[in-house]
C-alpha cells in the first residue's frame, strides 16, 4: 500500500532546473533511502513532498491525514529555550493535550539520549545534540511518515551508530521511513530500497536485494558515474 | 497560534537591544521630567506639570517608537533565515497563522514595552505630587500604546516581504509622518504637484500619531479626550494586520 506516490515532479528556480520529472513512490512501512551527490536535489525533493516548496510541474499525492513529521539538515531552534521546552513548543504546536505531550516528550528525550540535558538551553547544545532534538521532535505526535534529511549529520561514530539503531528500531514499529543521505554506509544499513537522483533526475532505484552481490557503493559509482555533476544549490 | 505567539513575545523581550533601549529611554525620562529642568520651548521655561507632560509623553511616545521598530524588525525575516519556518508549516500551521502570530508576538513585546514606561510616568506623576495620576497614567499609556502597536504591526507586514533593513525604514518613515502629520497635511493643502500629492499618499497611508499622542496627554491634564484619531489609528491597524492573511514568501 502506497502512503507517498510523487509524479513528475519538476522544480525550477529560474532557468535551472533542480528537479526534473522525479516519479517515484513509498510503500507503507518500508525505509526508502534517498541518494545522491550534492546539489541533485534531494532537499528540494523533500521540501516538495513536505509541502514547503511547491513543485513547478508534476504532483505529490499524499493523504492529507497522513500524520508526518521531519527532521531537517541543520536543525535550528530558538537558542533561548531549553530541550524540554522545543520540544513542548511543537507538541503545542500539534495541538497534543498536555498529558499525551509531557509522557512523549519524557520519551523522547530519553530515547534519544538527552534527558539529561533537557533543562539545558539549546544554545550551549553541540552540533550532534541537535541532531538527537531534531529527530525527536520529528516523533512527536507518532508520526506514520518520517522525512529525514542526512540525520547523522554531525554526528560521531557512536552517535551515528545510535541513531541508524533508532531507525532501524522505528522501521520494526511499522514506520515509513524517507532517508535521505550522502553516506552510503548509513543508507544501505537500514533501506529497504534506494532511489538515486543526479542532476534533478532519477538515475537508480534499487531493492536491498539488488544489492546483495554488488553493493551500493558500487551501483552509485556506476549510477552517478564519477562525472561532475554540480548543479544548482538545492 | 498562541504557542507561536507566546514564543515570539518571549525571544523579543530577551533581547539586549531590547533593555538597553528601554533603560535608556526610561532615565531619559526620568532626568527631563523630574530634575530641576532648565528645559526651554520658544523661550519659555518649561516646569510645570501641565507643560511637562506632552515633554514626558514625547519621549515615551519616541524611545518606545524606535523599540517598536527595533523589536519587530527581525522577528519575521529571522524565521525565514533560520528555516525555523520549516519546523512549523509542516506541523500544519497555515502561513496566515504563522505571520499572524509572529506579528502578534511583535505586538505584545512593544506593550510590554510600554507598561514597563508606564513605572517612568508614575514616577514623574508623583514627583509632581500628583499621585491620584496614577490610574488616568494608566489609560494614557494605553492609548499611547496604540501607536506603538500599529509600528509595530507595520514593520512586521513589510519584512514578510522586504529585507530587514527596508522594513527598517519602512518603520521610521511611518513613525516620522505620523508624528508629522500635521506638517503634511499642511504641505499637502499648500504644496503643488508631486508634492501634493506625495503628501496625501503619506497622510493617507499613515494614522496621525501626534493626535493620538495628544489625546494621550488630554487624560493627564483634564483636557477634553476627541476619539477619533485613536479609532482611526486602530482602524488602520486593524487593516494593517489583516495583510498578514495575505502576505507570505514564495520559498521558505
Amino acid at each position: 500500500m502506497k502512503i507517498l506516490e510523487c509524479c513528475g515532479l519538476v522544480k525550477t528556480y529560474g532557468r535551472t532546473k533542480a528537479v526534473d520529472g522525479l516519479s517515484f513512490s513509498v510503500e507503507k512501512g518500508e525505509v526508502l533511502g534517498f541518494l545522491g551527490p550534492n546539489g541533485a536535489g534531494k532537499t528540494t525533493t523533500i521540501k516538495m513532498i513536505l509541502g514547503l516548496t511547491r513543485p513547478s510541474g508534476g504532483k505529490v499525492l499524499i493523504d492529507r491525514n497522513t500524520k508526518t513529521g521531519y527532521s531537517p539538515e541543520t536543525p535550528y531552534f530558538h537558542p533561548f529555550l531549553t530541550g524540554h521546552e522545543v520540544m513542548r513548543f511543537y507538541s503545542r504546536l500539534q495541538k497534543l493535550d498536555r498529558q499525551t505531550a509531557g509522557r512523549q516528550i519524557a520519551e523522547l528525550l530519553e530515547l534519544v539520549g538527552l534527558s539529561g540535558a533537557a533543562g539545558i538551553r539549546v544554545r550551549n547544545y553541540s552540533k550532534g545534540m541537535l541532531q538527537r532534538l531534531a529527530f525527536a521532535q520529528a516523533l512527536l505526535g507518532d508520526p506514520e511518515l518520517l522525512v529525514l534529511d542526512e540525520p547523522t549529520s554531525g554526528l560521531d561514530a557512536v552517535g551515528r551508530i545510535e541513531m541508524l539503531g533508532l531507525i532501524g528500531r522505528l522501521k520494526r514499529e511499522g514506520k515509513t521511513i524517507i532517508m535521505n543521505s550522502h553516506i552510503l554506509g548509513d543508507v544501505e544499513k537500514v533501506a529497504d530500497r534506494i532511489l538515486i537522483i543526479v542532476n534533478g533526475k532519477p538515475a537508480g532505484m534499487a531493492d536491498r536485494s539488488d544489492l546483495a552481490g554488488a553493493g551500493l557503493e558500487e551501483m552509485f559509482v556506476k549510477t552517478v558515474g564519477g562525472a561532475g555533476h554540480a548543479c544548482a544549490d538545492t | 497560534m498562541l504557542a507561536l505567539i507566546h514564543n515570539t513575545f518571549r525571544e523579543r523581550i530577551r533581547g539586549k537591544t531590547f533593555h538597553v533601549v528601554a533603560f535608556i529611554g526610561m532615565a531619559i525620562m526620568l532626568l527631563v521630567t523630574t530634575g530641576d529642568s532648565n528645559l526651554m520651548i520658544n523661550g519659555r521655561k518649561v516646569s510645570g506639570f501641565e507643560q511637562m507632560v506632552p515633554v514626558a509623553l514625547s519621549i515615551t511616545g519616541f524611545v518606545s517608537g524606535l523599540l517598536a521598530v527595533m523589536v519587530s524588525l527581525r522577528t519575521i525575516p529571522d524565521e525565514f533565515e533560520r528555516k525555523t519556518t520549516h519546523l512549523v508549516l509542516v506541523r500544519g500551521i497555515k502561513p496566515w497563522q504563522y505571520m499572524f502570530s509572529l506579528t502578534v508576538g511583535n505586538m505584545l513585546a512593544s506593550l510590554f514595552c510600554m507598561l514597563s514606561f508606564y513605572v517612568s510616568l508614575v514616577v514623574f506623576c508623583v514627583a509632581y505630587g500628583r499621585p491620584g495620576l496614577i490610574l488616568p497614567t494608566f489609560l494614557c499609556i494605553i492609548v499611547m500604546s496604540i501607536n506603538s502597536l500599529f509600528l509595530s504591526a507595520a514593520v512586521s507586514v513589510v519584512s514578510i516581504r522586504a529585507p530587514v533593513y527596508v522594513a527598517g525604514v519602512a518603520g521610521i518613515l511611518v513613525y516620522a509622518a505620523g508624528i508629522l502629520h500635521g506638517v503634511l497635511d499642511t504641505l499637502a493643502d499648500t504644496a503643488q504637484g508631486v508634492g501634493a500629492a506625495a503628501a496625501r499618499i503619506l497622510l493617507f497611508l499613515t494614522p496621525d500619531l501626534s493626535a493620538v499622542q495628544q489625546q494621550a496627554s488630554n487624560i493627564l491634564t483634564g483636557a477634553p479626550v476627541d476619539p477619533g484619531p485613536v479609532l482611526a489609528t486602530l482602524l488602520l491597524l486593524y487593516l494593517v494586520l489583516s495583510l498578514t492573511f495575505v502576505l507570505f514568501r514564495k520559498e521558505v
